[in-house]
C-alpha cells in the first residue's frame, strides 16, 4: 500500500484530490494519509458554539436531546468523535444534524484512538470525585462502540 | 468420472461469491451451488450497541444498498421506542428510499445487466460492459444515467449526509428537514427520472425484446424457475416499497400467505447449509424440502419479479400502464428469471412518479420533523422492500435501549436457494457431456442466471467485465483436481 484514503466512504472531493495528486506526479511519502491530520473540530460548523471552557456534567444519547439547537454536540453532553477524528470529510454528518462517529479514522500521530479519546472525554467531565466521574462516564452506555466504531481493529487493548 | 467446475469470482454483482458446479459420472450437471464466501457478523457485533445508533451502523453492511438498511433500522427503532414518526418525517424517509430505488435500479440495469443483452451475451467481456452499451445505444445514455444517479444520490445526501452510508435519522423522525429550494430540486429530479425511466423501458423493448437471440434466452427453460413469490403490498395490493403487508403466492399464482411483517417468524424459516454462510430462507409452513421448484416447493423469490407477481397493480399511473403491458405479454405469475430486468425498470418508473407526488406535497417542507414522545418498549420489527427484495430488521433491547438480540433477513437470503436452482438450470444447458461449451462466453450464461436477481452479498465492490481472475477448477467426484482453466490466457 502506498497511501491511505480515509473515510467510510471517502468523500468524493478526497477521491478527486487523490487523482489530481497522482496525475501531478508529486506523490506524498509512502504511507501517507491523504487528508489533513488535524481533528474534525477544526472544520466543524458548530465549532464557534463551543464554549471556551467545555465542561460535561452529564452524557446523553442522541435521542435524549430535543430538536437540534445547532450547538457543539459535546457541549450538550452528546458523544461526538470529532475531536478524535481526522478531518477532510466535508462534515456530512453535521450537515444532517448528527454527531461524528469517527469514520475518517484517527487524527495524525495517535496510536490507539479509543484510549486517547476516553482520556479526552474524562478531562472534560465536570466531576469532583472518582465516584461522580464514574457516574458521568457510565452515562455513555457503550464506550467501546463509540470510541472504536471504526478503529477497533487497530486498538491495542 | 464426476467433475467439479468453479466460477470464482463471479462478475458484475455486489459482493464476493463463488459458483460450484458438480458433474455426475456421465459429465452432466448434477448440482450447482451459489456460495457466499464472506461472513459479515452484523447480527453479533451490534449486540450491546445503543439501538438508536443502529441506523448509522447497519448501512455499513453494503455500499450499494445502504439506504434500505438505514430505513428498516429507523422503523425498527421507532417501535423499540414506542413512537410513530411525524407525517413530514415519514415523507422524507420515503423520499430517501424512492431516490435509492431510482439510482440503484438504473445502476443495475445499465452497468450490470444490460451489457449482456444490448451488447450481446456472445461478445467478449472487454466489450460486454457499460462502455459497450454506450457504443450501442449512444453517448447520451451514459450522460443521462450519470445525471439521474447524481441527482437522486444528492437527494439522499441532503436527507442523510452520505449517499453511500446514510447517517441520519432518529427514533420518531428525521434529523434534518427539507427546504423549499431543495423541494424544487426534488421535483425537477423527479421529472427527469420519470422521463428516463420511460426511455429505459422503451430501450428495453427496442434493444432487448426485439432481438431474437435475447428472446431465445429469456424464454428458454434454462432461465425459467417455478417458485413461490413474496413482496410488500399496500391495502389495495399495489406495490409499496416502504410499508404494508407481506403477500406470498404459490407457483400457480394462488395467495398462500398474507401477514404483517412483525409476524415474519411464523412464515419465514431460515435453513442452515454447511456449504454457504447464507441462511437459506423458505416458507416455514411448507417446511424445508431442499432445492426444488414447482408444486410443493418451499422456496420463494423476492425483488422485482417477486413484487411483480404478488401485486395486483402499481401505485402510480405511468407505471401501471407499463405493468399492464408487461402482464399482457408475460402473464402472471411469470416464472421467467430474465423478467427481473424489465420489472426492475417498472419499479424505477413507479419510484420516480412517487418522488414527484412527494415533491408536490406541502408537508415535505414541514418543520415538524421529529416526534420526541419516546417510551421504552424494547422490541421492534420492521420491513421495507429493498431494491433486491424484502428486508427485515428485528431488534430486542434491554431497558437501557442497548441491543440484546438482532436478526436481519436480507433480500439475497430469500433468493439464495432459488439462485442455486437458476445456476443449475443454466449450467445444464451449456455444460454437457463433461464439456464446457465455449468456455468464455457461455460460462457467462451461468452468471447471467444469478445476475438477474441483482444479488448483493454485503460488499460495495463489483467488477465490470473483470475476467482476469476467473479460474475454473475441474475436479473429479472425489475432489481431485483434473484441470485448471485460467481465463487470463484467453484473448
Amino acid at each position: 500500500m502506498d497511501c491511505y484514503l480515509p473515510g467510510c466512504p471517502p468523500h468524493p472531493d478526497l477521491v478527486v484530490d487523490m487523482f489530481n495528486v497522482l496525475a501531478s506526479g508529486d506523490l506524498p511519502p509512502k504511507g501517507s494519509t491523504l487528508s489533513p491530520p488535524i481533528a474534525l473540530c477544526a472544520y466543524c460548523e458548530r465549532n464557534t458554539t463551543k464554549p471556551e471552557v467545555l465542561r460535561i456534567k452529564t452524557l446523553k444519547r442522541i435521542h435524549e436531546v430535543g430538536l437540534d439547537s445547532g450547538d457543539c454536540f459535546l457541549a450538550q453532553g452528546i458523544i461526538c468523535s470529532g475531536p478524535a477524528t481526522r478531518s477532510g470529510c466535508g462534515t456530512p454528518c453535521m450537515k444532517v444534524n448528527v454527531p461524528c462517529r469517527g469514520c475518517m479514522g484517527p487524527v495524525g500521530g495517535v496510536r490507539d484512538p479509543g484510549m486517547r479519546y476516553i482520556s479526552t472525554i474524562a478531562s472534560l467531565v465536570d466531576a469532583g470525585t472518582d465516584e461522580s466521574m464514574r457516574e458521568v462516564l457510565n452515562g455513555m452506555g457503550d464506550a467501546a462502540g463509540y470510541l472504536y466504531r471504526f478503529t477497533v481493529g487497530s486498538a491495542i487493548l | 468420472m464426476g467433475e467439479r467446475i468453479t466460477i470464482n469470482p463471479v462478475t458484475r454483482l455486489e459482493g464476493h461469491g463463488k459458483i460450484e458446479i458438480f458433474l455426475d459420472d456421465n459429465g452432466q450437471v448434477q448440482d450447482a451451488y451459489f456460495q457466499v464466501t464472506e461472513l459479515r457478523g452484523f447480527e453479533r457485533f451490534c449486540v450491546g450497541r445503543p439501538v438508536e445508533e443502529l441506523p448509522r451502523i447497519m448501512p455499513n453492511i453494503c455500499g450499494v444498498c445502504p439506504t434500505p438498511h438505514n430505513l428498516a433500522s429507523l422503523k425498527a427503532i421507532d417501535m423499540v421506542y414506542g413512537v410513530a414518526p411525524t407525517e413530514t418525517a415519514k415523507l422524507i424517509r420515503k423520499l430517501q428510499l424512492l431516490a435509492a430505488y431510482v439510482e440503484d435500479h438504473f445502476l443495475h440495469f445499465f452497468f450490470l445487466s444490460s451489457p449482456d443483452f444490448i451488447v450481446g451475451s456472445e461478445k467478449s467481456p472487454a466489450e460486454r460492459n457499460i462502455l459497450g452499451v454506450i457504443k450501442e445505444a449512444g453517448l447520451e445514455i451514459g450522460r443521462k444515467v450519470i445525471e439521474v444517479r447524481k441527482r437522486t444520490r444528492e437527494i439522499i445526501r441532503l436527507i442523510a449526509g452520505k449517499p453511500a452510508h446514510p447517517e441520519a435519522g432518529l427514533p420518531g423522525g428525521v434529523s434534518r428537514g427539507i427546504s423549499e429550494e431543495e423541494r424544487g430540486f426534488v421535483e425537477e429530479t423527479a421529472k427527469i427520472s420519470i422521463d428516463f425511466a420511460r426511455f429505459a423501458l422503451k430501450l428495453f423493448k427496442e434493444k432487448v425484446l426485439s432481438n431474437k437471440s435475447n428472446m431465445d434466452l429469456i424464454l428458454s427453460d434454462a432461465y425459467r424457475l417455478e417458485t413461490c413469490y413474496m413482496g410488500l403490498v399496500d391495502d389495495y395490493l399495489r406495490q409499496n416499497y416502504y410499508e404494508g403487508n407481506l403477500r406470498v403466492i404459490d407457483p400457480k399464482g394462488k395467495e398462500i400467505a398474507f401477514f404483517h411483517p412483525r409476524n415474519y417468524g411464523e412464515f419465514i424459516g431460515e435453513w442452515v447449509e454447511e456449504w454457504t454462510y447464507v441462511r437459506l430462507t423458505h416458507l416455514r409452513k411448507v417446511g424445508w424440502n431442499g432445492l426444488n421448484e414447482g408444486e410443493g416447493t418451499s422456496l420463494y423469490r423476492v425483488g422485482p419479479l417477486g413484487r411483480f407477481n404478488v401485486c395486483e397493480g402499481m401505485a402510480t399511473p405511468l407505471a401501471q400502464k407499463e405493468y399492464e403491458c408487461m402482464v399482457s405479454v408475460l402473464g402472471k405469475p411469470c416464472h421467467l428469471t430474465m423478467a427481473y430486468h424489465r420489472a426492475r425498470l417498472l419499479e424505477a418508473l413507479q419510484a420516480a412518479e412517487e418522488i414527484y407526488v412527494i415533491a408536490k406535497d406541502p408537508l415535505l417542507t414541514g418543520k415538524d420533523i421529529r416526534n420526541t414522545n419516546l417510551r421504552m418498549i424494547g422490541k421492534g420489527v420492521s420491513c421495507v422492500e429493498a431494491c433486491r427484495g424484502v428486508l427485515i430488521h428485528d431488534y430486542e433491547t434491554d431497558n437501557q435501549g442497548l441491543a440484546t438480540k438482532i436478526n436481519l433477513i436480507v433480500a439475497t437470503q430469500h433468493n439464495a436457494a432459488p439462485i442455486c436452482l437458476s445456476v443449475k438450470k443454466a449450467a445444464k444447458e451449456f455444460i454437457k457431456d463433461g464439456k464446457v461449451l465455449n468456455k468464455d462466453g457461455l460460462l457467462n450464461m451461468v452468471e447471467m442466471a444469478f445476475r438477474a436477481y441483482d444479488p448483493c452479498l454485503g460488499c460495495a465492490t463489483h467488477t465490470i467485465g473483470w475476467r482476469d481472475l476467473l479460474i475454473i477448477n475441474v475436479r473429479d467426484k472425489k475432489g481431485n483436481l483434473i484441470e485448471t482453466i485460467d481465463t487470463r490466457s484467453f484473448k
